[in-house]
């Protein structure tokens, strides 16, 4: 018995008590923001971090407000590790919930920030990632006058509203790794910018930036992160507003659901990529009198229109694309999955048959549905 | 209290066989396994694995079939038996020093994802002799308690393998795994040895056969267990590949941990890592204490004792002092690469039940005539 | 204890005497008396009376029996009434001998025995038989007039039950054989008898169905009963304690219950019942770990809903021994695994808190065991009421005043009501004292604590057997055909056969195979 009880000492002397610390000695980073330090070359880590109030009797409580801790490095973690010490709790990084990268950090690459993020066990790996049009710092040490801290806005408007809306693209850190590391090690990550409306300061999430091998190469205006959505199919539920050439009524064609699929083929020795997309939508609203019973054919006419528009969508994005010399569109990964044997022949030389692949877009809409109305009333 | 004889007498049942065999398969390959083989056969690595299953029942097939020739009798006896006194000891410390270098280096790597991400700063000595504790009491326990305990680790390895399959479903994409038939079959089949040589562990069996009560079935569940195991960890691989990216699972070390670290189902199910983690211990705990017995039981034949409790006790400390040699990751994981699937896999694993299996039948064979 | 010590002290001084007497009965009756008297060290509960035989001058007859422990109705009437004033036949009387005279055509008690031991007489005042001495007689008569005051077939409060049989068992050994004999009307079914004790000589019955029940169970159970060496048996958990396989593992491997239906269903599988005289608690050999979270009304309720309710339970054994474990392992060591918004709410709840998690969580723990004691042992119908009560004010008042964290007054109070959940009483204890190591060791090491500690448990589990059964059987060694009664109840017509792991002749419960009621 004796024994047992000095191994158990022996035991509890080897665990140093240090390893374990309670959950109140952290404060919880929601947002993390990187800049390049301009003097001296190093990193500028800007923490954002919830502020917590004594609330009325029962102990404390949350509000919205919160509080942003910076530190400076020649490293990213030493960086981080500066922020430890000017911050009144110890931050705890395994709860970051976006992560946003200033301007002239990604133009100057981030690797290294996210070899970090992979490597160190203390991080998340499933942030939102952002770039910040402007400095990151900017954006985190704006009050705003959400009802919610800004790290939930982020997370809502990014997981939630991308259902029903094109107009920006996000992605997780996790995935962004996963297309950075594939081929052709390029890819586009969220953009996120400060907006003044009126007196308000409001996030902006909208459009993409573009990366090639690690470093920011260009920026995508709302437009162009749409036609990026279409192409890849990440479409759930959007709209399309339209002009009938006959009558020219605008329509208004809400998409339910569509689907993209891409084949490359070979044709006349040249690489074409066949772009074919399947959508079913419906009749969100319009303006003129349309009589959907007593003339089916006003359906083909309304599809064909949308065709035409996701189609202008997706050629659009693809010259862009082939204009930069960037293939953040991912077509070298899918003709490594799809046809390997012709990706061996290319992949050296990508960047070079990349701009000259031909797109043959092929779009399929069909109208289901009308809305609880089906003849407008006499008033249009 | 009571020492009683009990009413079950037997040890293991050729079902609770099988249910061990599965645990001590999978518990590591499925650690240890989904980064070097994508890093060799990429988007193909599920299949490379399914070839290397083939492989691992072939060599389970030999060692069951040389097994049964001596169904009362474990590897270190009959081998002294086949090809003389002398040599049936070299070819019995083999063994021995097989599944004792397998106890020592599980254990080791088994430390690593505790080490690395599950619970930062606990000293590796401490979980070294913590967990050699839990070994060495199963072990003196007896080998019908880590039979029981295996059948009971089946539930864990059923919630790890299903939060495996659950949770990542938001992150997968079908084109990472595409095209599902190989381009060339060479990229498939250069990967199989690595998942071949873990899959292929069933020199335990060599050891356990005589405690196996109904023997008619071993066959039949042995190469079930190993069939069922290749199955998993090649549908693992697959939503790996399918859900990171060959590139990535290929580059991380714990690609399964990551994988379920990433995984988010919903807003509260995410970051399950130390769950799977825990869960993961059962089948290693499992792993390890049935080669800590089979290494103590075959060296008290060897030895000729009596009770091997005294050698278990002796070996333990060795165990743990060996475990702390590697200095660093990359020197615990030469073990795996550079001598497990090269050197042990074709020459102790297959060879020498295949050697011993031959001349065993010549013998007989000489014998009758 | 000091009570328990001169009690069991007195009981030695009866016994001395004893052995280095003359074991005849004296055909004195007079003499007898004394002896008796004497044997019994004069106390004053010690009735005898000694009277004429049949009115005449010449021939008396006497009776002695324990005040208290007789029915005295019996003992008039039957006894004392024909012996003194039935006219003897002079004839008969010397042709048939005194003895068996009164017995045959006198005495009209039911049980009438003759007893030619001095030692044996004592043996029968002491367990409430009366004796009759008559003059020039060596023998003595044993006549059966046990009664007492005992209490009535009421519900027993540990183990109620909503729907079933409401009966329980009471602290006559004879009542509970009648209970248990009204279930099960077969001749297989044996009662044998034993004595233990050496003073107390507690009469203790191994109950078991001959051709269902394992032999070599019964036969162990026997052997193991017949090695115990004690002064007395008070209650049977004293026996429990031992003839159990594993008495120090927080695991009980002897079932102990009060309920009649119970132990014949469990006879009915073939185990073995011990039933102790003067104790309401029979115990049931042998016992499974699955059994802790089965309880009777299972059986009498729908099997859907029952496996459903066992499935419940089983959460629950798992909440009430791991959960706070769990806590201070994800809360001190794995906090990115907590979800963020409750992360956020558990670290602004524990801001302000002065002490450490684990600090926090003991204190609450102990704090409820305490109420839960107390609520034990408060007198009378207010105990519940005062510990609902003081749980509420205490958890309450602590929140407000800062002194622990809403979250933690959950988890503890989730962990009590989850024990409370598990229907076994013999379970309660275990789940009682186990969440603290693994709290203690969780807090040290986090996740890889909380697993060490599963396994390890997992081992102790797997290692105990109780009365040659594996304690995890049938999860482990797996076995399908015995798990349609573990973690799920199949229906009825479905368990055809008996548990496997019972090896019996008659194995099976239903001749045929019926499908469900509607065809």
């Amino acid at each position: 018995m004796k024994r047992v009880l000095i191994f158990i000492l022996l035991i509890l002397n080897i665990l140093n008590y240090g390893c374990s610390m309670p959950i109140e000695n952290y404060n919880m980073v929601l947002l993390f923001g990187i800049d390049k330090d301009v003097k001296t070359g190093g990193y500028e880590v800007t923490f954002q971090l919830p502020k917590m109030t004594k609330g009325g009797g029962e102990g404390s409580s949350l509000s919205n407000e919160t509080f942003s801790v910076s530190g400076k490095g020649k490293s990213i973690e030493l960086a981080v590790k500066d922020a430890y010490i000017k911050s009144s709790r110890v931050p705890f990084l395994g709860h970051i919930q976006a992560v946003l990268i200033g301007e002239d950090m990604g133009r100057d690459g981030i690797i290294e920030l996210i070899n970090l993020f992979e490597r160190d066990p203390k991080y998340t790996l499933t942030p939102w990632i952002f770039t910040v049009d402007g400095k990151a710092k900017d954006v985190l040490e704006t009050k705003f006058e959400y009802d919610t801290m800004p790290a939930f806005v982020i997370l809502h408007i990014t997981r939630d509203a991308s259902r029903y809306s094109l107009k920006f693209y996000a992605i997780q850190l996790n995935k962004f790794i996963e297309k950075m590391e594939a081929l052709p090690h390029a890819t586009l990550m969220g953009l996120i910018k400060l907006n003044k409306d009126g007196n308000k300061e409001m996030l902006k999430i909208a459009g993409a930036s573009t990366y090639k091998d690690g470093k920011l190469v260009g920026m995508l205006d709302e437009g162009e992160a749409v036609a990026y959505n279409w192409l890849l199919g990440r479409v759930k539920n959007t709209d399309i507003v339209t002009k009938l050439p006959s009558g020219g009524a605008t329509v208004n064609v809400g998409i339910e659901q569509a689907r993209t699929s891409i084949r490359p083929v070979v044709k006349d020795n040249r690489l074409v990529y066949r772009i074919s997309v399947r959508a079913i939508g419906y009749v969100e609203q319009q303006s003129t009198f349309i009589d959907f019973a007593g003339n089916p054919s006003i359906f083909d006419e309304i599809n064909r229109e949308v065709d035409k528009n996701i189609e202008t969508y997706i050629t659009s994005i693809v010259k862009k694309a082939q204009d930069q010399r960037v293939d953040f569109l991912g077509f070298e990964k899918v003709l490594e999955h799809t046809n390997p044997t012709l990706w061996e022949q290319t992949k050296e030389n990508w960047d070079d048959i990349f701009p000259n692949i031909l797109v043959e877009v092929n779009v399929d809409t069909s109208i289901k549905n009308t809305g609880w109305i089906l003849i407008n009333p006499k008033i249009y | 209290m009571y020492k009683s004889e009990g009413t079950q007498m037997t040890y293991l049942s050729s079902r609770g066989f099988m249910w061990l065999m599965i645990n001590t398969l999978l518990s590591l390959s499925v650690f240890l396994n989904p980064s070097p083989t994508t890093a060799i056969s990429k988007q193909y690595a599920w299949i490379s694995i399914l070839i290397g299953t083939l492989q691992a029942m072939i060599v389970g097939f030999v060692v069951i079939k040389l097994g049964m020739m001596y169904p009362d009798k474990t590897v270190v006896e009959y081998s002294q038996e086949i090809v003389g006194k002398f040599i049936g000891k070299i070819v019995g410390m083999i063994f021995i020093l097989t599944y004792f270098s397998i106890v020592v280096i599980v254990l080791r790597e088994f430390t690593m994802p505790f080490q690395s991400f599950v619970t930062i700063n606990i000293p590796l000595l401490a979980i070294l002799i913590l967990t050699m504790i839990l070994i060495l009491y199963a072990v003196l326990k007896g080998l019908k308690a880590i039979g029981s305990c295996s059948d009971i680790v089946m539930i864990f390895l059923a919630v790890f393998i299903l939060l495996i399959f659950i949770m990542p479903i938001k992150n997968i994409d079908t084109l990472n795994i595409k095209p599902i038939i190989p381009h060339s079959i060479g990229l498939a089949v250069k990967g199989s040895f690595i998942s071949g040589s873990f899959l292929a562990e069933d020199i335990i069996a060599l050891m356990l056969i005589p405690y196996v009560n109904d023997k008619g079935k071993l066959m039949k569940y042995n190469q079930l267990a190993i069939l069922i195991t290749g199955i998993c960890l090649s549908a693992v691989v697959a939503i790996e590949i399918m859900a990171m990216g060959y590139e990535r699972v290929s580059s991380t070390i714990f690609s399964t941990f990551i994988l379920l670290r990433e995984a988010q189902l919903s807003q509260s199910m995410e970051r399950l890592e130390p769950i799977a983690v825990a869960m993961w211990t059962g089948l290693v705990f499992i792993k390890l204490s049935i080669y800590f017995f089979i290494t103590v039981e075959g060296l008290r034949q060897w030895l000729g004792l009596k009770d091997y409790k005294v050698i278990a006790y002796v070996l333990s400390p060795i165990v743990i002092f060996l475990a702390m040699l590697p200095e660093n990751i990359s020197e615990v994981l030469v073990f795996p690469s550079r001598i497990w699937t090269p050197l042990i896999y074709p020459i102790v694993l297959f060879g020498l039940p295949l050697l011993l299996l031959i001349i065993d039948m010549i013998r007989k064979k000489a014998v009758k005539q | 204890m000091s009570f328990l010590d001169r009690f069991f002290k007195n009981n030695n001084q009866h016994e001395k005497p004893k052995p280095e007497k003359n074991d005849n009965i004296d055909k004195s009756v007079d003499n007898n008396i004394k002896e008796v008297k004497k044997a019994l060290n004069e106390n004053f509960d010690v009735i005898t009376r000694k009277f004429s035989l049949g009115g005449k001058t010449d021939l008396y007859a006497a009776i002695a029996y324990l005040d208290g422990m007789v029915d005295k109705s019996v003992i008039n009437l039957n006894i004392i009434r024909p012996l003194m004033l039935k006219g003897v036949d002079d004839e008969k009387f010397s042709a048939v001998g005194a003895c068996r005279y009164a017995r045959e055509f006198m005495i009209t008690a039911n049980d009438v025995r003759e007893v030619d031991n001095f030692s044996e007489c004592i043996n029968y005042i002491l367990n409430g038989s009366t004796i009759v001495f008559i003059d020039g007689s060596d023998r003595a008569l044993m006549c059966e007039t046990k009664g007492w005051k005992e209490r009535s077939i009421d519900e027993p409060k540990n183990e109620a039950i909503a729907k079933g049989p409401h009966s329980g068992f009471t602290e006559t050994m004879l009542t509970n054989v009648t209970l248990i004999r009204r279930y099960i009307k077969d001749p297989n079914l044996h009662f044998e008898p034993l004595t233990v004790g050496k003073s107390s000589r507690t009469n203790v019955i191994v109950a078991f169905i001959d051709g269902v029940s394992d032999n070599r169970i019964v036969e162990e159970v026997k052997k193991r009963l017949h090695m115990i060496d004690i002064d007395a048996i008070i209650d049977s958990s004293y026996i429990a304690e031992f003839i159990s396989d594993a008495p120090l593992s927080p695991f009980a491997t002897i079932q102990t219950t009060e309920r009649p239906d119970k132990v014949v269903a469990n006879l009915l599988e073939g185990k073995v019942a011990i039933i102790v005289d003067g104790t309401p608690v029979v115990l049931v050999a042998p016992f499974l770990f699955m059994e802790f979270i089965q309880s009777p009304d299972d059986y009498y309720e729908n099997s859907v809903i029952s496996s459903g309710v066992r499935v419940l339970r089983t959460l629950s054994l798992f909440i009430a021994i791991f959960l706070p474990g769990f806590y201070i392992a994800v809360v001190t060591f794995n906090q990115a695994m907590i979800p963020t918004t409750l992360a956020l709410s558990i670290m602004s709840g524990r801001f302000f808190i002065p002490f450490s998690p684990f600090a926090e969580i003991i204190l609450l723990m102990i704090l409820i065991e305490i109420l839960r004691e107390a609520g034990i042992h408060f007198p009378g119908t207010i105990g519940q009421t005062i510990s609902i009560v003081g749980a509420l004010v205490v958890g309450q008042s602590a929140v407000s005043a800062g002194l622990v964290s809403p979250f933690v007054v959950i988890v503890v109070s989730a962990t009590t009501l989850a024990s409370y959940a598990v229907p076994s009483y013999t379970a309660s204890y275990m789940m009682r004292f186990l969440p603290y190591p693994v709290l203690i060791i969780s807090g040290l090491l986090g996740i890889f604590g909380f697993t060490w500690c599963i396994i390890a448990l997992l081992i102790h589990l797997a290692s105990l057997q109780s009365f040659g059964i594996s304690y995890l059987t049938p999860l482990a060694p797996f076995d399908v055909r015995d798990n349609k009664d573990s973690i799920f109840r199949m229906p009825r017509w479905m368990m055809v056969y008996r548990p496997n792991y019972i090896k019996a002749e008659n194995k099976k419960r239903l001749d045929k195979k019926m499908k469900g009621e509607d065809k």
